[in-house]
C-alpha cells in the first residue's frame, strides 16, 4: 500500500528529526506525553455470513490510554504533529437483538466478545492562534491517520457465541483526520496541552470460527480527548 | 541521562512501536485442523473440532417447540426436552457412487445438560428422506428457512433432547460437497456414507464445547430414502463385524426391485417424477449402463440436462410449472406397444396397467401417474415389463416366493436388485416402523415384504423376537402394545389433517389432504417416537 509507506517513511523522517534534534534550534520541537480517553462511536452493520442469524452485531468500547507526540514547528504559527499512543486495546462487546434465538445466546447481550489493539498513528498539519509570545495558543489541525488493528482475540463468550474458536482480523483504514485543541505555556520548555481529535475510520471485521467465515462492516466516528505535557527544546 | 536524552529515547522506542505494527501481526492459529485435500480419506472429519451452528438448553429448545402448531405437536410426540442440544456442523471425507472419492457434509447433534445428558452416550446415525433441495442441511438451525429445518427439529427433539448423540449426513452431492450428484438410493455408496459421517463425528467429539463421549452403542434409523440407507448402513457395518446395537428403518423402500417392478406394473407412487431422475442418474453414475442416450429413457421435452438437475435450489414446484418435469404423469397415458410376435396376452395386459384400475382404493392415485406429458417413453417402460414378465421377481404382479428376481436382464432391474435388500438377515433387533396407506412408499411391497422374507417359512426366518413391525396407522393389538401411543397419536393426527381440509373446504372428507401429508408429514414424527421408544428398550434390557 503506498499511502502505507508513506506513513512509515514520514514516521521514519519524524524520527530522524527527534534523534538529530540536539543540532535544531531551540523551541522548535516539542514532545508531549499525556493520556487520551479514546470513545470509538463505532457504528457496525449486522454480522453476516453462514449460519448467522439476524441481528447480530457489535460495539467497540471506549478506552484511555497513554499517549505521545512529537511536534516541529516551521514557524511561529505552523507545525507538522505526529501523534500516537500506546495502542489502546477495546473491548468489543456483542448486541444480540433476535427474540428468535436460543435464550443462552441472547443471554450474551452486551458481553465482552473480543479484543482489538489498535495503532493509529496520525500526522497533523497545525496552526496556533495567537502571538507567539501569547502563553495560551488555541489551535487547529488536519491530517491523516492510519489505523491499524494489530491484535486480536476473540473471549470464551464469544466463541461461545460463535460457535468455536474464533480468530478475528480488522481492515487497515486510511482517511482525514482532524483536531482541535489549545496549548498553555508554563516555562520556557514546559506546556499543557488538550486536544480532541477525530479521524475517519472504517473497516471491514472478518470472523473465522473454524472455517465459518463471518463479516461485519464498522465505521468509527472517533472522539479522542487528549491531556498532554509538553516539553520544547 | 538528562531528560532530553530520555525524551529522545521515547521518540525512538515509538519509532520501533510503529514499526513493528506496521510489519504485519499475525492472527493466533486457533483454527483446529483443517484438511484441504481435494480428495480426503473416507472418514476424515476436515474441520477439527467442528463448528458449532447453536446451542439450546432443553428450556430453548422447548420454547422453540412451543412457539409453533406444528411444534407443539412434535412436542406432544417426543416428549418434553430433557436435555439440551449443541449442534456441530461437520464436513466428512466419502465416496461418490462410483466409489470416487469425495466430501460431504452432516450434522453432530449432542446432548447437554443434567446428567442423564452427559457423559458416555449412545449414538443414533440417522439418514434422512428423499430431498431435491441441494441446500439441505440438517445442521442449519439457525435458519428455520432451510430446507432440512424441520427434519432437523425432529431429530433434535425425539433423539439428542432426550441423551442420544445424533450423526446425520446431508448425502453426498448436497449442501457443501463437491460431489456434482447425488448416490440416490445406492446401498453399497449410503452405507459407506453412513460410516463415513460416523467415523468423522467421533472423531470430533472429544474436541466440541461441550464434549460428550460415545457409549459405544449404535443404533441407527432413517426415514423414507433414509429408511433404506439405514437398513444398507446396519447390514454393512454388521458384514464388517461392526457393532450395531439396533436399527429402525423407517418407511424405506427396502425391496427396491420389487417396488420398482410394480411402479413400472403402473403402481405408481406420489413423487415418482422426482425419485425417478434422481435414481436413473445415480445408478448410471454407478454402473454406466442404464443409457446410452437420455433420450433411451426420457422423453425428450425433458431428457436433456435432467441429468443433471436435481438436486437444485429451485424448489421442485418451480420445476413443474417450468416443465422440467412433470408433476405426477411418470408414464404415458397410451399403452406401450406390445413388439411384433409377443403373445396375444401382452397388448392386454399393457392396456390393463395403463393406468391399472384395481385396487379401487388405489386406482385414483395411479391414474396420477399417467398422463401425456409423461417422463417415461414407452419404449423404456415397455424394455422394462418384458424383463419383469420373463424374469419375474417373486413379489410382483403377485406374491409368490417374495423373493428378488434371479436372472433380471434390464439394467435398470439389474441396477434395482443390486440395492434391493432381500438378502442378508440382522443378528441385532431391528423393528420396521411404516404406516400401511403410504402412498410414496407402500408398506406392503417394503415393510411387510421385509417382514415376509425374515419370516418363516422363508428360509432367511429371523431367530424369534429379532424383528418387530410397527404399522402406526393401525390400532393397539392391546393394552399392553408398547407402540400404543403412537398408534393413537397418529390416528388423531390423521383425523386433525382431515379435519382441516374440510374446514378448508375439502369436499372429501379430507381424504386427499391425508394422501398428501401421509408419507412427508404424517407418520414421520410417529415412527421417530417409536424407533427412540424401541431403542430405550433395547438400551434398557442391556444393562
Amino acid at each position: 500500500m503506498k499511502i502505507h509507506h508513506f506513513l512509515v517513511a514520514s514516521a521514519a523522517a519524524t524520527a530522524l528529526a527527534c534523534l538529530t534534534s540536539g543540532a535544531a534550534m531551540a523551541q522548535q520541537n516539542t514532545v508531549k506525553f499525556g493520556v487520551a480517553s479514546v470513545h470509538p462511536n463505532s457504528d457496525a452493520s449486522n454480522v453476516s455470513g453462514p449460519f448467522t442469524p439476524s441481528g447480530i452485531s457489535l460495539n467497540v468500547e471506549n478506552v484511555t490510554t497513554p499517549i505521545f507526540g512529537y511536534e516541529r514547528a516551521f514557524d511561529d504559527n505552523w507545525s507538522v504533529e505526529f501523534a500516537l499512543g500506546v495502542p489502546p486495546t477495546h473491548d468489543v462487546t456483542l448486541k444480540v437483538n433476535n427474540t428468535g434465538i436460543p435464550g443462552s445466546a441472547q443471554a450474551l447481550n452486551g458481553q465482552v466478545g473480543a479484543r482489538v489493539r489498535q495503532v493509529a498513528p496520525t500526522v497533523f498539519v497545525n496552526y496556533r492562534f495567537l502571538d507567539s509570545s501569547s502563553a495560551f495558543r488555541p489551535f487547529v489541525g488536519a491530517g491523516i491517520n492510519y489505523t491499524r488493528f494489530d491484535k486480536t482475540e476473540s473471549t470464551a463468550n464469544g466463541n461461545t457465541l460463535n460457535g468455536g474458536a474464533t480468530s478475528l482480523s480488522l481492515e487497515d483504514s486510511v482517511g482525514l483526520a482532524l483536531q482541535i485543541g489549545a496549548s498553555y505555556r508554563l516555562t520556557k520548555e514546559w506546556s499543557v496541552n488538550a486536544a480532541l481529535a477525530t479521524a475517519q475510520v472504517k473497516t471491514k471485521l472478518t470472523t473465522n470460527t473454524l472455517g465459518i467465515v463471518r463479516t461485519a462492516d464498522i465505521k468509527f466516528r472517533p472522539a479522542v480527548v487528549s491531556l498532554t505535557v509538553g516539553y520544547s527544546f | 541521562m538528562t531528560i532530553k536524552h530520555v525524551l529522545t529515547a521515547v521518540s525512538a522506542a515509538t519509532l520501533v512501536c510503529v514499526l513493528t505494527a506496521c510489519g504485519g501481526g499475525s492472527s493466533a492459529d486457533n483454527q483446529g485442523t483443517v484438511s484441504a485435500s481435494p480428495s480426503p480419506a473416507r472418514g476424515d472429519l476436515l474441520q477439527n473440532p467442528p463448528p458449532r451452528i447453536t446451542s439450546l438448553t432443553a428450556a430453548d429448545l422447548t420454547a422453540s417447540l412451543k412457539a409453533s402448531p406444528t411444534g407443539q405437536g412434535l412436542l406432544a410426540v417426543a416428549g418434553t426436552p430433557s436435555c439440551g442440544v449443541d449442534v456441530q456442523y461437520i464436513q466428512y471425507g466419502t465416496v461418490g457412487g462410483a466409489d470416487e472419492a469425495t466430501d460431504a457434509s452432516g450434522v453432530l447433534m449432542t446432548p447437554s445438560g443434567g446428567a442423564s445428558c452427559t457423559g458416555a452416550r449412545p449414538v443414533v446415525l440417522y439418514a434422512h428422506g428423499t430431498t431435491t433441495a441441494k441446500n439441505y442441511n440438517l445442521a442449519n438451525l439457525s435458519d428455520n428457512t432451510n430446507a432440512a429445518y424441520g427434519e432437523a427439529i425432529l431429530i433434535a427433539a425425539t433423539y439428542a433432547a432426550q441423551g442420544f448423540i445424533v450423526v446425520a449426513p446431508n448425502y453426498a452431492g448436497y449442501d457443501s460437497s463437491k460431489l456434482s450428484y447425488t448416490p440416490y438410493l445406492n446401498a453399497d455408496q449410503s452405507a459407506k456414507e453412513m460410516q463415513d459421517a460416523l467415523a468423522a463425528a467421533r472423531k470430533a467429539l472429544p474436541g466440541l464445547l461441550q464434549p460428550v463421549q460415545d457409549s459405544g452403542k449404535l443404533f441407527i434409523t432413517g426415514y423414507s430414502q433414509g429408511g433404506h440407507v439405514a437398513m444398507a448402513t446396519h447390514k454393512a457395518m454388521q458384514a464388517a463385524g461392526q457393532t450395531v446395537t439396533a436399527s429402525a428403518p423407517m418407511s424405506g423402500p427396502y425391496a427396491l426391485a420389487a417396488f420398482g417392478d410394480a411402479i413400472f406394473y403402473g403402481n405408481v407412487n406420489l413423487g415418482s417424477t422426482l425419485f425417478t431422475p434422481l435414481q436413473v442418474n445415480s445408478y448410471q453414475k454407478a454402473y454406466g449402463n442404464l443409457y446410452t442416450s437420455l433420450t433411451d429413457i426420457f422423453e425428450a421435452p425433458y431428457a436433456a440436462g435432467i441429468d443433471t438437475l436435481l438436486p437444485t435450489n429451485t424448489p421442485y414446484t418451480a420445476l413443474f410449472t417450468q416443465g422440467k418435469l412433470p408433476q405426477t404423469a411418470l408414464f404415458n397415458r397410451v399403452p406401450p406397444t406390445a413388439p411384433a410376435g409377443a403373445p396375444p396376452s401382452l397388448q392386454p395386459t399393457l392396456n390393463a396397467i395403463t393406468p391399472p384400475t384395481t385396487p379401487a382404493a388405489q386406482a385414483p392415485l395411479f391414474a396420477l401417474g399417467f398422463g401425456t406429458n409423461n417422463l417415461i417413453t414407452n419404449n423404456a417402460r415397455l424394455s422394462y415389463l418384458l424383463d419383469a414378465i420373463a424374469n419375474p421377481d417373486g413379489a410382483v404382479p403377485a406374491v409368490t416366493t417374495g423373493a428378488q428376481a434371479s436372472t433380471p436382464a434390464n439394467t435398470l432391474r439389474i441396477a434395482l436388485k443390486k440395492n434391493d435388500l432381500r438378502n442378508w438377515q440382522p443378528k441385532s433387533p431391528v423393528l420396521l416402523c411404516g404406516g400401511n396407506s403410504d402412498p410414496t412408499v407402500y408398506f406392503g411391497l417394503n415393510t411387510q415384504l421385509m417382514q415376509g422374507f425374515w419370516s418363516a417359512p422363508s428360509p432367511a426366518a429371523l431367530p424369534a423376537g429379532l424383528l418387530t413391525v410397527v404399522d402406526v396407522d393401525s390400532s393397539p393389538t392391546s393394552a399392553a402394545d408398547p407402540f400404543a401411543a403412537a398408534k393413537v397419536g397418529f390416528g388423531q393426527a390423521k383425523g386433525q389433517t382431515a379435519q382441516a381440509a374440510v374446514a378448508a373446504g375439502a369436499t372429501d372428507g379430507g381424504a386427499s389432504a391425508v394422501i398428501q401429508n401421509y408419507h412427508g408429514g404424517l407418520v414421520p414424527p410417529f415412527c421417530n417416537a417409536t424407533a427412540r421408544g424401541f431403542f430405550q428398550q433395547v438400551l434398557a434390557a442391556s444393562k
